[in-house]
């Protein structure tokens, strides 16, 4: 097994693939030889594939809107044009509505589910026939959340269309593994991607000129009695290591599962008043902090199409 | 420790990592250590079969020259102890531990005499905490460390013949994550891997007794995907959770069973009366060996 090119050629999909979360797995796969398709709304996501094409000239990027059937479908034409067929399938795309559970509208429960699960069931039907029909090995890997398993308010929807691509994906290993294609899930926590980067930059209006790490991240109290089981927020760069992990080899005989990617916070039944804490947990704090790549004042952030940000550094 | 997510060599995932790993000597101990030493660690294993010992440290160092054996019975806490002494003497700090170690003697609960649940905790359980608890602080200097106890899919499903052997490594399935929070603030994550019945010794055994195509019919029934786990499977697991690739997984477990835990019906073939007690001939029969080959009762 070749460590340093573990994807080696693979022919992969990421749906949401040109920013946060989706692009660094984008990035990981192609890094590791991978080609990669990446789709989105937003027409940056050609900004997304020139920095892909860097690691592997075949990558490119495919502007539709998943769900709109016409348009997945061109985009699995164009995937199936180019690629021949495909074997890593990462299923990305999701969105929030934020509802209670009694009081969740036909229009917000359907839109969540038409974006967080019916794309991995039109993508499985357009691509799996093509590679179970070559015959090779493959790998399906969806992004869920910790709300598939234990959730808070206002998150119904959204909760259990993450609990329905769980089951979807044990589904999809049963009937698949026969054929040595495996499907697993991973779960992120709180990871640090576009909602969080657009709270800074709210607060960034609201304050301007000033810095957020100086002003609010280095001001943080670093009180253990109050944190949760993770040390710091999880970086979109560990979702792509999970990824990594279940697209490859090394993963060949795990299938069904789900990887929670959220610091252990899942695993614990109550905080805790009182645990042991060492002396450097401060100054650990503070660097995994200071490490966070926070927009500072003269950064201009310009909201694209699909209503994230893109960040141009340093320039006004 | 800040990670550079631009600069990982991802050939040498654990380079300059000091790691014990207990019952290295064969199997998948034996996998992960030399897989481990590949990554650039320097790897202590520690084992009771003083010959496979001595076969895998000459391996480990063609690899990784500073990797040494110790043979100790891990099911006495003085053992233990000495083991955890010499390995913090010779490395000073570590950066991760792989609890590897168990005793498998099956049987069936009400055949069984409590002795056997003795042995099975005094090395799953009561050793296990042991070493963590003394190889724990070691790894406070690094301001970094990895907890990976190797355990069974057992923890999550039963089967008839290991409930001694599962209510075992349930313990150190429910310890990892409790640890896992507790030693959270200093960096210290703590993970489990399940492996399924058909890999390593396990595997190998069931198909000695029932020879290959019937143990593979056997296999199918549990797992959706074909064939069986190797070594090597769990080998890249712990290499994933001992490595900063795994660096937001705490209190979490990989699964390697071919899709076991998706699959529903599990069904054993040999449901028909005569046929339990050829499952029972093969669960008892290594176990005697084993125990004859250790020279103990």
């Amino acid at each position: 097994m070749n460590y340093a090119r573990l994807l080696e050629g693979r022919r992969a999909v990421v749906t949401s693939g040109a920013h946060g979360m989706g692009f660094a797995i984008a990035k990981l796969f192609a890094k590791h030889g991978a080609r990669v398709a990446i789709c989105g709304r937003s027409p940056t996501g050609v900004e997304s594939a020139t920095l892909l094409q860097g690691f592997c000239p075949e990558c490119f990027f495919f502007q539709c809107d998943v769900t709109h059937r016409d348009e997945l479908d061109a985009f699995c034409d164009a995937v199936l044009e180019r690629f021949g067929y495909v074997d890593t399938i990462v299923n990305n795309v999701g969105i929030n509505v934020r509802e209670l559970s009694y009081e969740v509208t036909d229009e917000a429960f359907e839109a969540v589910f038409t974006t967080n699960l019916k794309p991995i069931v039109h993508l499985n039907r357009r691509l799996l026939p093509v590679l179970i029909e070559k015959g090779k090995p493959g790998s399906a890997i969806h992004i869920s959340s910790v709300h598939g398993r234990a959730t808070m308010t206002a998150m119904a929807s959204y909760a259990a269309s993450k609990g329905a691509i769980e089951a979807f994906s044990r589904a999809m290993a049963v009937e698949l593994g026969p054929y040595g294609i495996r499907s697993n899930v991973v779960a992120p926590g709180g990871v640090f991607t576009m909602p969080a980067y657009n709270r800074i930059l709210t607060w960034m209006t609201e304050h301007p000129g000033q810095s957020y790490r100086d002003e609010v991240i280095a001001k943080i109290p670093l009180d253990p009695l109050y944190g949760d089981a993770a040390l710091t927020d999880g970086r979109a760069e560990d979702i792509a290591h999970a990824c990594l992990y279940f697209a490859s080899d090394m993963s060949a005989y795990v299938t069904g599962t789900v990887l929670m990617q959220d610091g252990g916070a899942g695993s614990q039944a109550h905080r805790a008043r009182e645990f042991p804490v060492p002396d450097y947990f401060e100054e650990l704090k503070r660097e995994y902090l200071m490490a966070m790549p926070y927009p500072e004042p003269g950064d201009t952030a310009v909201r694209n199409t699909s209503g994230q940000v893109d960040l141009h550094r340093g320039e006004s | 420790m800040v990670l550079n997510y631009e600069e990982i060599n991802y050939e040498r995932l654990l380079q300059g990592y000091r790691i014990l790993i207990t019952g290295g000597a064969s199997g998948i101990g034996r996998e992960t250590a030399l897989l481990f030493a590949k990554h650039g660690a320097t790897v202590a294993i520690a084992d009771r079969d003083r010959a496979a010992g001595r076969r895998t440290e000459a391996e480990l160092r063609d690899i990784s020259p500073a990797s040494f054996l110790v043979v100790a019975d891990l099911g006495r806490l003085e053992e233990v102890d000495r083991v955890a002494d010499l390995v913090i003497e010779r490395f000073g700090s570590l950066h991760s531990l792989v609890n590897n170690v168990g005793v498998f003697e099956p049987g069936f609960l009400i055949e069984q005499p409590i002795e056997a649940l003795g042995r099975m905790l005094d090395v799953n359980v009561t050793g296990t905490i042991r070493m963590t608890q003394r190889i724990l602080p070691a790894m406070f200097e690094n301001r970094n460390g990895t907890l990976v106890h190797i355990l069974s899919d057992y923890c999550l499903r039963g089967a008839p013949g290991v409930s001694l052997f599962a209510a075992t490594k349930g313990a150190i399935y429910s310890f990892s994550r409790a640890i896992a929070y507790e030693y959270s603030r200093y960096n210290i994550r703590s993970n489990c891997i399940l492996p399924g019945m058909n890999i390593g010794s396990h595997g190998e055994r069931y198909i000695e007794h029932y020879g290959e195509t019937e143990a593979e019919e056997d296999f199918a029934q549990f797992q959706p995907l074909a064939g069986r786990g190797s070594t090597l499977d769990v080998a890249n697991a712990a290499l994933f959770l001992a490595s900063e690739l795994s660096r937001f997984v705490n209190g979490d477990q990989i699964d390697i069973t071919g899709g076991a835990g998706a699959k529903a019906h599990k069904q054993y073939r040999r449901r028909e009366e005569g046929n339990w007690k050829q499952f029972a001939t093969f669960l008892t029969v290594p176990t005697t060996e084993k125990l004859q080959a250790g020279g103990l009762k």
